[in-house]
């Protein structure tokens, strides 16, 4: 793996801290979604995603260093952590 | 029902499982010049018997306890027959016609 | 053969790919952390049989009590908590229900001392017998080993929850992109290769990885759910806010019994407990109590919380009664699992705990641990023996990192364990009455630890593997004749008289002492190998980095 230093470092940026908020825009999202269809109080839909957003977080880290563009994996990363943060959020203030 | 016992039964049975597995792999027909017990009979006992001893874990003793017995009672067996193939391959079927008998009679005790 | 070999190996078998780039992940998720992983799979470990170590280091107790009935134990513990602790907001009442509670024991807070209280607060182990508190040398313990394994010591939670939660979530990752780098996990189930230098470590770490995966991926998951609250708060703070106040609401919704209310202030004598007792006792069966807690007792708002003795399900949670404490009438009736998700994370800390193991099951656990730290540590000595076979032919300047691993490796793989048997040298040696004892069992351990760090720095990792080793085989093989000196309860004398907690840590430090001088043995071999077969190429610029180049040079 030839990976040059600034590279690298963007990388594991990525990963570990656009992936760690992706990680939580997903619990978010996921909680939401799953408090909603099966009709749970917000204290279950957050500990859903809390389960979740575990599993979400290491398949994200395993991603970011198979695609390896540093850019590309930034802007992927914002993106959907701002769909899945403002979506989940707004789901999630229909909860009980 | 005594889950001790139950546990010991799956350590054994799931030693007997695996030796029956191990002793289907080319490696181990390679390695062994003539076959102990027909390959087919081992194919034919290894899985069944596997999905039965899952099946009876966790009908008997409920998803929590049977999976964790099953599951614990997996890395010691298996770690015994992968020992047992790499020092001594030739004690693999007296492992199995050992492991497999005893740990029949402990399940039955277990499961009264 | 040849093929054969090759074949199925996450080195070898690159074609591109998601396992490319898994292998490369899994392998420094795994080592930047891998030390640290190695630790706590140790102390984890040894914490599966946390009582029982606690009842070794505290000799002077008497055997475990846990077969007085439910009635007797928590009358006792009352009468105790009445003279000891008056006036107190809270008595938290354990009973000897199971080996995990091996004595009754009483945790008080806010007693009033004018009223005749021993202290505001404190928690003491009970002798049932007698009625007095249970006095021993001060020690850690088996809990505190456990507890080494989630909460550093000489780090403040806030950093220790942190490194954890990293090290943890790397474990997890090098888990699954293990996972996915291992396509043949099935076909190399049973194979392992020795005597065959780089593939045969490589044969060993799959073994021990895939034989206990479901113990991997069940401990590495519900460690994080442990970790969770402190590690990804924000989930909980998108629906609750992110003030104290909100995250106090959301762990009352999801923890709290129901029915906590405060204090009047006006005196009302508490219920007979007997009462209490028996209804608890119509609803789970009888000896199933393990808890009574008893808020505001002596007040008219006085609450008695009991838990259900967990040793008969999986989950961590137990299920609780809530009972008024002057009337005796039952109020909630709330069952472990209240929700899925509840019981999810229930179920995967129960797991991760393995409280309701019985001996066998325990020792499975146990076993299961010891497969978990053999993975970590064949992994981190992996990463040193694929990279000096491939420095050997290319001389470069990898060489101070793959030392420094190595020097960390013996230091830590086979050091930790001498440390370990410190903590224990250093229950039976130090003086009863020493100041601060306890932390000092802790301190020796440590400086222990640190003390094997600087020998493998000084001493070529050829002879420190081997010497590490044997040094923690003497010192567990030892330990037994320590505790023979020392107490009057050694190996013989708890032998014949079934004592087999006693006897069962002795004879367990035997076998680990026997295990290290086993693996002391085969280091010795390995490395002799790798020597002669080097010996010939060998020249003034060693590409051995773990050897002195001078050593190098003479040859």
């Amino acid at each position: 793996m030839n990976l040059s230093a600034p590279r690298l470092i963007a990388l594991v940026a990525a990963a570990l801290i656009g992936g760690y908020f992706t990680a939580i825009s997903s619990g978010i999202f996921a909680g939401s979604l799953f408090g909603l269809i099966w009709g749970t109080p917000r204290s279950e839909a957050a500990l859903t995603g809390h389960l979740l957003s575990f599993i979400s977080y290491a398949f994200i880290v395993i991603w970011v260093f198979h695609d390896r563009r540093p850019l590309f994996v930034w802007s992927i990363l914002s993106v959907i952590t701002l769909l899945m943060t403002t979506i989940g959020m707004w789901l999630g203030g229909m909860l009980a | 029902m005594n889950s001790q016992l139950l546990t010991l039964a799956y350590s054994l049975l799931l030693a007997a499982v695996f030796a029956a597995i191990c002793m289907q792999s080319l490696r181990f027909q390679r390695q062994q010049q003539q076959n102990w017990l027909p390959v087919k009979v081992l194919k034919l006992s290894a899985w069944p018997l596997l999905l039965c001893l899952a099946i009876i874990a966790i009908g008997k003793m409920g998803w929590g306890f049977g999976l964790v017995t099953l599951f614990a009672a997996t890395s010691l067996a298996a770690v015994t027959v992968v020992a047992t193939f790499t020092y001594k391959p030739g004690k693999l079927p007296l492992l199995y016609s050992l492991s497999l008998p005893t740990g029949s009679i402990f399940l039955a005790l277990g499961l009264l | 053969m040849s093929t054969d070999i090759t074949k199925g190996t996450p080195s070898t078998s690159y074609n591109g790919g998601w396992r490319t780039s898994s292998a490369w992940l899994h392998t420094w998720s795994g080592l930047t952390l891998g030390w640290i992983l190695y630790f706590v799979f140790v102390t984890g470990t040894v914490g599966y049989f946390d009582t029982e170590i606690d009842r070794w280091m505290q000799p002077e107790l008497p055997r475990s009590q846990t077969g007085t009935s439910t009635d007797e134990a928590a009358n006792a513990i009352l009468n105790f908590a009445q003279a000891n602790a008056p006036g107190a907001d809270q008595w938290l009442m354990s009973l000897p229900a199971s080996r995990n509670q091996p004595f009754g024991s009483l945790y008080w807070r806010g007693a009033s001392i004018e009223s005749g209280a021993v202290s505001a607060s404190g928690n003491t182990l009970i002798d049932l017998n007698n009625i007095t508190a249970l006095n021993a040398r001060e020690t850690g313990g088996g809990q505190l080993l456990y507890q080494m394994h989630w909460r550093f010591p000489y780090m403040t939670r806030n950093y220790s929850d942190w490194i954890i939660s990293i090290a943890t979530f790397f474990m997890f990752v090098a888990i699954i992109s293990g996972i996915i780098t291992h396509k043949r996990i099935f076909k190399d189930f049973f194979t392992f290769r020795p005597g065959k230098g780089q593939r045969s470590w490589l044969d060993a770490h799959n073994v021990l990885s895939v034989v206990a995966l479901p113990f991997h991926l069940m401990i590495t998951y519900s460690g994080l759910l442990f970790m969770g609250f402190s590690f990804m708060p924000l989930v909980f703070a998108a629906y609750y806010g992110n003030d104290n106040g909100a995250r106090g609401q959301f762990y009352s919704e999801v923890f709290d019994p129901p029915g906590m209310v405060a204090a009047a202030g006006v005196a009302a004598p508490l219920t007979d407990l007997d009462a209490v007792i028996e209804e608890a006792e119509s609803v789970w069966g009888e000896n199933r109590i393990a808890t009574i807690d008893i808020r505001n007792p002596g007040d008219s708002q006085a609450r008695i919380f009991i838990s259900e003795n967990f040793d008969q399900t999986v989950a961590a949670g137990a299920g609780r009664l809530v009972f008024d404490g002057t009337s005796g009438e039952l109020l909630h009736n709330a069952p472990s699992a209240s929700s899925p998700a509840k019981a999810v994370r229930d179920v995967s800390l129960g797991l991760h705990e393995g409280l309701f193991a019985t001996t066998l099951l325990r020792w499975l656990y146990f076993f299961a641990g010891v497969v978990g730290t053999a993975m970590v540590g064949t992994g981190l000595v992996m990463w040193t023996v694929k990279r000096r076979q491939q420095a050997s032919s290319e001389i470069d300047k990898k060489h101070r990192g793959i030392r420094l691993v190595e020097k960390l490796n013996v230091g830590t793989v086979a050091g930790l364990f001498v440390a370990l048997a410190a903590y224990f040298w250093a229950n039976r040696l130090l003086p009863a009455s020493m100041p601060g004892r306890a932390d000092w069992e802790v301190h020796t351990m440590f400086l222990t630890w640190a003390l094997m760090l600087m020998l493998s720095a000084v001493i070529p990792a050829r002879l420190g593997w081997p010497l590490q080793f044997r040094l923690g085989g003497f010192a567990f093989v030892l330990l037994p004749v320590v505790n023979m000196a020392t107490t009057e309860r050694g190996l013989i004398h708890s032998l014949a008289t079934g004592d087999w907690v006693f006897a069962g840590f002795d004879l367990t430090a035997l076998l680990c002492g026997a295990l290290l001088f086993w693996i002391a043995q085969r280091a010795t071999q390995v490395m002799n190998k790798h020597q002669k077969q080097r010996a010939p190429q060998t020249g003034s610029t060693s590409p051995i980095p773990s050897e002195h180049p001078v050593e190098g040079a003479r040859q």
